[in-house]
């Protein structure tokens, strides 16, 4: 049973079921004939004083057990020491068994309480009480209570959790990225505090999250700007001056440009749910296109996605990039091809020296930078392949480094035709 | 006479600096550093051009863009150091002429600053906009295609099969779908011919067109157009 209000109301019936059982249980368990067998025979003496004696005659023994009918709600049977019937009033009671010598308590099935009392001259009064209008019993009284509880615990359950059911869907709906959602707090219980603190924490998180979408926007500006100074800079210096200084400087702007582009990304991905603008992007042709920056050679069908057209022209880049550093000269392979039903593989190969197997899966993790590429200050900060794999999950896919026979290495990319889910596993 | 240029750039050095290049280039320039300051002076003088960065310190450079395009039809090229993607289509959807994300290469600036000068259209005359890919401008009235600005020569039967590549661009065009969309002479879809006029295509407006990065062969599908070469920033 999974339903929160379910179980609690099981429980609350389970509850009621078990004091039943015991109730039950220790009626049937107490011995009857055990309780105030002194009280029983201080009865039966005051009985005695109040019937005729032994030696009167039996009608007026009748007589006085009559009146005493008349005056309470019992039947009573008198009998003598060896059990004969001497007056009675209502239907003659049972004896009590034999064994039983001293005044006490009689279980009789479907009757009333039934009290046997020996007289102090041996004779034995029966007598059982017969209430004129019949009380509940104890098991009806509890049936009674137990569906009173059941009717009435039903919508006091309900109403608990279906705050807590609305709360749950309105943390899923945070967690889906949907930051605006509050919950209404209803009452000042345990469920209305936590309500609260939710909504405390959804401010601060949306708080939060548009802080770091400001200062993104504001760090590209704060970066970019002077780095269009410094390119405007070297515009207004004279050519003549050390022309080759000056291809440098450009080209340090462009890869200084790139990477704080690349950091941005990588941190809007971090937070980014979902793409925010996809359209049909022709893959064949993105690929012949970022793959001509390297003279690629690239081979293929023509198949369209819908992705976004910026995200996905950067994963390629970012693989022929990491394909040209590495290829040591040789050409790069690059393909593309349907992945029936839902999507599309690409392929970009080289002839370097490959990736050891421990590193094939370490080179996706950010700032990571294989063995010698720190020393000798070439690959980037290593935020590279990581964006590769953060914007290809964000296609439904992934992307897996492995060998390529020959030599080399083939960086193999699987991208949904639509983004909504991912792609299974199996580079 | 000089075309008069006004600048709304908070960034007082490269509004500086923009101005001494602009300058040197035979473009008289006004630089303001606040949007009311400029919006104010534009009501009052006479410019050819605006340049506007998006980000001002006391209104946003679309906010400007959309006054200034209520009541002129100023050509506008935007500047931003914004990362967001969307403020390139943000501004053109508001009226831009053109938009330019920072750091930009000057001379690219000028030739974007120089096209939107030349797409001013007497009003009423029947006006279709140019295409522009980074230093490539193709001018569908004018049917000349010009790269930095300066002209150059193709046949109007290449014109035409440039036209349909580049309003394709970022699809591969089988020969066949480009033969069936370019009018004029009759081709065969096995006539190497296309090939040719791809080739001199390519020998007008590549940097080099041994490795041309602008229209690219795709093996056993065709060409492609590409969207973005040179040195343009699209991420």
């Amino acid at each position: 049973m999974r339903r929160l209000y379910l179980q609690i109301y099981a429980a609350f019936l389970g509850i009621l079921l078990l004091f039943g059982v015991l109730v039950t249980v220790a009626s049937l368990l107490i011995p009857l004939h055990s309780q105030d067998p002194q009280l029983l025979d201080e009865l039966g003496t005051v009985l005695s004083e109040l019937l005729p004696g032994l030696e009167r005659p039996v009608d007026e023994l009748q007589a006085a057990v009559t009146r005493l009918g008349r005056l309470f709600p019992i039947h009573l049977t008198v009998r003598s020491p060896d059990g004969v019937l001497l007056a009675a009033v209502g239907p003659p009671l049972p004896a009590p068994p034999p064994e039983r010598l001293a005044s006490g308590w009689i279980r009789a099935r479907g009757a009333g309480p039934t009290v046997a009392l020996s007289l102090p001259d041996g004779r034995v009064v029966v007598a059982r009480w017969q209430p004129r209008h019949r009380p509940f019993g104890l098991l009806r009284a509890l049936g009674l209570l137990a569906i009173a509880i059941a009717l009435g615990a039903y919508p006091i359950v309900r109403r608990i959790t279906r705050r807590l059911e609305r709360l749950q869907a309105q943390v899923e709906a945070l967690g889906a990225g949907d930051l605006t959602v509050r919950v209404e707090v209803e009452g000042c219980d345990e469920v209305a505090q936590l309500a609260r603190s939710f909504n405390h924490a959804a401010d601060r998180i949306e708080r939060l999250v548009k802080a770091q979408r400001t200062m993104l926007a504001g760090a590209s500006h704060e970066l970019r700007s002077p780095l269009a100074r410094i390119r405007m800079a070297i515009e207004l210096l004279p050519s003549a001056d050390r022309p080759e200084l000056q291809a440098r400087l450009t080209q340090d702007i462009a890869e200084l440009d790139m990477l704080i582009g690349e950091l941005l990304l990588a941190s809007r991905l971090d937070t980014l749910e979902a793409l925010e603008h996809t359209e049909d992007v022709d893959m064949l042709a993105l690929l012949a296109e970022e793959g001509a920056r390297i003279a690629a050679e690239v081979s293929g069908e023509p198949v369209c996605i819908q992705g976004d057209p910026r995200m996905l022209r950067r994963l390629l880049r970012n693989l022929f990039e990491n394909a040209r550093r590495y290829a040591a000269g040789a050409p790069v392979e690059a393909s593309v091809l349907p992945l029936v039903p839902t999507g599309v593989r690409l392929c970009i190969a080289d002839r370097g020296p490959g990736v050891p197997e421990p590193e094939r899966e370490r080179i996706f993790a950010p700032f990571y930078r294989p063995t010698g590429m720190r020393e000798r200050g070439e690959g980037g900060v290593g935020l590279g392949l990581a964006l590769v794999r953060q914007i290809a999950r964000h296609h439904g896919g992934d992307v897996w480094c492995v060998p390529r026979d020959g030599g080399g290495t083939c960086f193999e990319v699987t991208l949904r035709t639509t983004p909504e889910r991912p792609l299974p596993a199996g580079g | 006479m000089a075309e008069h240029v006004l600048m709304i750039e908070d960034d007082e050095p490269l509004a500086a600096m923009l101005s001494e290049y602009l300058g040197s280039y035979g473009f008289a320039v006004t630089a303001r550093a606040t949007a009311t300051d400029g919006l104010q002076l534009l009501r009052h003088g006479r410019f050819d051009a605006l340049v506007l960065d998006v980000m001002l310190p006391d209104l946003d450079g679309f906010e400007v863009c959309r006054r200034v395009r209520a009541e002129s039809d100023i050509p506008i090229l935007m500047l931003t150091a914004r990362g967001k993607d969307l403020d390139r289509s943000v501004g053109l959807e508001l009226g831009a002429d053109d938009y330019l994300p920072k750091p930009f290469n000057p001379r690219e600036l000028l030739a974007r600053l120089r096209a939107i000068l030349r797409r001013r259209v007497p009003a009423g005359m029947p006006h279709t906009a140019p295409l522009r890919f980074g230093r490539l401008e193709i001018d569908r009235d004018a049917r000349v295609v010009r790269v930095d600005s300066t002209e150059r020569l193709l046949t109007s039967y290449q014109f035409e099969l440039l036209c349909v590549l580049a309003v394709n661009a970022g699809r591969v065009m089988s020969r066949e779908a480009l033969l069936d969309r370019v009018r004029g002479e009759e081709l065969d879809a096995f006539d190497r011919s296309i090939d040719v006029h791809i080739s001199r295509i390519r020998a007008a407006i590549e940097d080099d067109p041994k490795h041309p990065r602008r229209i690219i062969t795709v093996r056993g599908a065709g060409y492609v157009f590409a969207k973005y070469q040179d040195d343009e920033r699209e991420m």
